[in-house]
């Protein structure tokens, strides 16, 4: 396990030196406490993690071994990064831009409360947020 | 470097830490057809499934990716983010790339499937799709009409249509046939002003050929009706704000003429009803997108107010069936017995009009048909994947029979699976949906395998002297590694493939492009050994 953290923590800090989000997080966030949020896999296990404030879903997942794919590294041209939230954290959220709705709606398993993981940013009021995987991704609506 | 980075570092870690765990032999190998993006994500499936699995992928070009370096468009960069993800696939340590490697027949320069049954406990086939659909219209052979896919292709620089070149200076008007994503794809890249496309990786050629562009009109047409198309929300909303660029939507009318219909043309398909209609959760994707119709629409009905200024325009049809094309400068008594093969430059394209049929699936001919003058056509109606020697093909459906990723002996409902052969992605399931559609398949087939070989059933090296003869690393006579060096086959490992990668970046810095491309063969294999001994 030592050698996937060693990795892990090599990752971040080269994340930071190439001034990526965690260099430029504003000071007082970047002081805030990680924020508990649980994810819920496809069999319905559940892995609770602590998720730094301004970290997108998409990262946390990532950063926790949790199996959500992000083929286009969050930049809003794949929706494999589907989650569907618990309701009452979903409706504390922005709704989301037409842009990232034309992406759920090629998400298998899409619900009223699917979110794409690259585009929710982790903030305190989201405590005790659960983020569900799509129960699957190989049927496609779409032709 | 992409901001997945450190997610892929962890990916590494634990795909090494699974392998380092695979202590004893007990290796067992796969060999993949096709590096694009089912090939690689059948080969993730196998690789997280099992620690001493070996995965071979093959491909007949010397570059990896497929339809993600030859299809995706060059303005659509971040879809190709997906080939950060597919390098660290191809960097774990039991993993070999390598192309220039041809599967066909196993005669001058290529190995066949038996060849590799032979030597590999599976083989999937993930080749993809690269033959045209036709629409065997009279006229089709007419000079001007071609097929969406060589165009991609050559805006893309895929080295097969190198030399294809389009002058697209001498004509202005061209329709595409079809309403797929591919369709938009290709009515963007001809009405996108090239300064735009300039800093992509766009193949120069085509880049040139934008440039001299004399085509201001593009008529995108479909059989059915909006409700039915086949392009996605996202795919619209971006053809709707292209800069210069006007969309108008047409609903079952003159295209030439440029008529709009009325409100209550075309049974309401876009009609406030039939929207209120679309209210299920389930129906959320196609509400929202007859929503964005709808008001394109009336945009386009409405016209008036101060006219924008447009350098190009596209146009959306539908209720249009192609029924022929006629050559240009042929008077019209000429054209009305358009029977026989005809010669010369395109000139138009007949249509026939047509209405759904009552239950919504198909588009029936109305008898009404009407002439739309244009210079290019392109059929954008689908791609077909190709037959392999050694491979039951159902040429019917234009598919390798198979179920949950087996290959089965025939078309047959009763067939068996062929032990150890098996499909993915559009080689599987045919030519559609978009990469995330080849996670779940490639999930599948890799299942389907790894449950075969649980049960002991994946029976392949069969037919030889059941040796495992062993694949790209095996040193031994009858391997993969040996059979290719025995035919003068160099393949490209992906060492070699970095090499070329990193050329093409550095020579589209010096462009200001993302990248320029490799386009001819020969180029690509030299590169590739340039550091070789
Ligand atoms: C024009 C176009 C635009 C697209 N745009 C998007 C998009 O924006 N977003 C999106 O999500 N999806 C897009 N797609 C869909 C996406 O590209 C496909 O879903 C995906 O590439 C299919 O993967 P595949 O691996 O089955 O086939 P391919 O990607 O076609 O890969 C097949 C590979 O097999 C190789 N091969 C073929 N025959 C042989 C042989 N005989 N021997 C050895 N190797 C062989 C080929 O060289 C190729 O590398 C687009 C598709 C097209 C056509
Ligand atoms: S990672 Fe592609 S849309 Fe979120």
């Amino acid at each position: 396990m030592s050698l996937v953290r060693a990795l892990l923590t090599a990752g971040r800090s080269a994340l930071a030196e190439r001034g990526g989000v965690a260099a430029i997080r504003p000071f007082s966030r970047a002081l805030a406490q990680p924020v508990r949020i649980t994810f819920v896999d496809k069999d319905g296990s559940e892995v609770p993690v602590d998720a730094p404030v301004g970290k997108s879903l998409l990262e946390v997942a990532h950063e926790n071994d949790i199996e959500l794919e992000g083929a286009c590294d969050g930049s809003l041209a794949c929706s494999t990064c589907h989650l569907i939230l618990d309701e009452v954290s979903f409706k504390k959220l922005k709704a989301p831009e037409d842009e990232e709705l034309d992406m759920l709606d090629l998400a298998f398993d899409l619900r009223k409360t699917s979110r794409l993981g690259c585009q929710v940013k982790v903030s305190p009021e989201l405590a005790g947020m659960r983020c569900q995987l799509p129960a699957g991704t190989n049927d496609m609506q779409q032709q | 470097m992409a901001p997945g980075a450190s997610s892929m570092l962890v990916r590494a870690a634990r795909r090494a830490l699974a392998s380092s765990a695979a202590t004893g032999g007990g290796a067992w190998r796969v060999c993949i057809v096709g590096s694009g993006p089912a090939g690689f994500y059948t080969a993730d499936a196998l690789l997280k499934g099992s620690p001493d699995v070996r995965v071979d992928i093959l491909d007949r070009l010397p570059v990896p990716f497929g339809l993600v370096r030859y299809g995706v468009a060059p303005d659509h960069p971040e879809v190709k983010n997906v080939t950060e993800r597919f390098t660290g696939i191809a960097r774990d340590a039991r993993v070999r790339f390598a192309g220039n490697v041809r599967v066909a027949d196993g005669a001058g320069l290529t190995v066949s499937v038996d060849e590799l049954r032979a030597r590999y406990d599976a083989v999937v086939l993930a080749c993809g799709a690269d033959g045209d659909r036709a629409l065997r219209l009279p006229g089709e052979g007419l000079r001007g009409v071609s097929s969406a896919r060589e165009f991609v292709a050559w805006y893309s620089g895929h080295p097969d249509c190198a030399r294809a070149g389009w002058d697209l200076s001498r004509h202005d008007t061209a329709i595409v046939i079809g309403q797929g994503n591919v369709a938009l794809d290709v009515a963007r890249v001809l009405t996108k002003r090239p300064a735009e496309l300039a800093s992509t990786d766009i193949a120069s050629e085509a880049l040139a050929a934008l440039e001299r562009s004399a085509i201001r009109r593009v008529i995108v047409t479909g059989r059915r009706g909006p409700l039915q198309a086949a392009f996605t929300t996202k795919e619209l909303r971006e053809l709707s704000k292209l800069d210069g660029v006007r969309l108008s939507v047409l609903l079952g009318c003159n295209a030439d003429a440029g008529s709009h219909g009325t409100a209550d043309d075309e049974g309401g398909a876009l009609s406030e009803r039939a929207l209120a209609a679309l209210s299920g959760e389930a129906d959320r994707p196609r509400r929202r997108q007859a929503e964005l119709l709808r008001k394109l629409w009336l945009e386009s009905v409405g016209g008036g107010g101060v006219a924008r200024q447009f350098e190009r325009e596209i146009v959306l049809a539908f209720h249009m069936q192609p029924v022929g094309f006629e050559p240009a400068g042929v008077d019209a008594g000429a054209r009305a017995g358009n029977g026989g093969e005809v010669a010369g430059e395109l000139g138009a394209v007949r249509f026939e009009r047509t209405q759904l049929s009552p239950d919504g699936r198909s588009a029936v001919g109305t008898g009404e048909y009407e002439r739309t003058p244009c210079g290019y056509a392109f059929r954008s109606i689908g791609y077909l994947p190709s037959a392999l020697p050694g491979v039951p093909f159902d040429a019917r459906r234009s598919l390798v029979p198979s179920a949950h990723g087996r290959v089965l002996g025939s078309a047959d409902a009763a067939a068996m699976p062929l032990p150890g052969l098996y499909c993915s992605g559009w080689y599987k399931r045919g030519p559609s949906g978009v990469v995330l559609s080849n996670i779940g398949d490639g999930a599948e087939t890799a299942a389907a395998i790894l449950a075969d070989r649980a049960a002991g059933t994946l029976g392949a090296r069969a037919g030889t002297d059941g040796a495992a003869r062993g694949g790209l690393d095996a040193e031994g006579d009858g391997s993969l590694r040996a059979l290719l060096a025995g035919r003068g086959v160099r393949p490209v490992d992906f060492a070699g493939w970095e090499r070329i990668d990193r050329h093409e970046r550095e020579a589209g810095a010096a462009s200001g492009k993302r990248l320029r491309k490799v386009v001819a063969v020969e180029d690509m294999l030299r590169l590739a050994r340039e550091a070789d001994d």
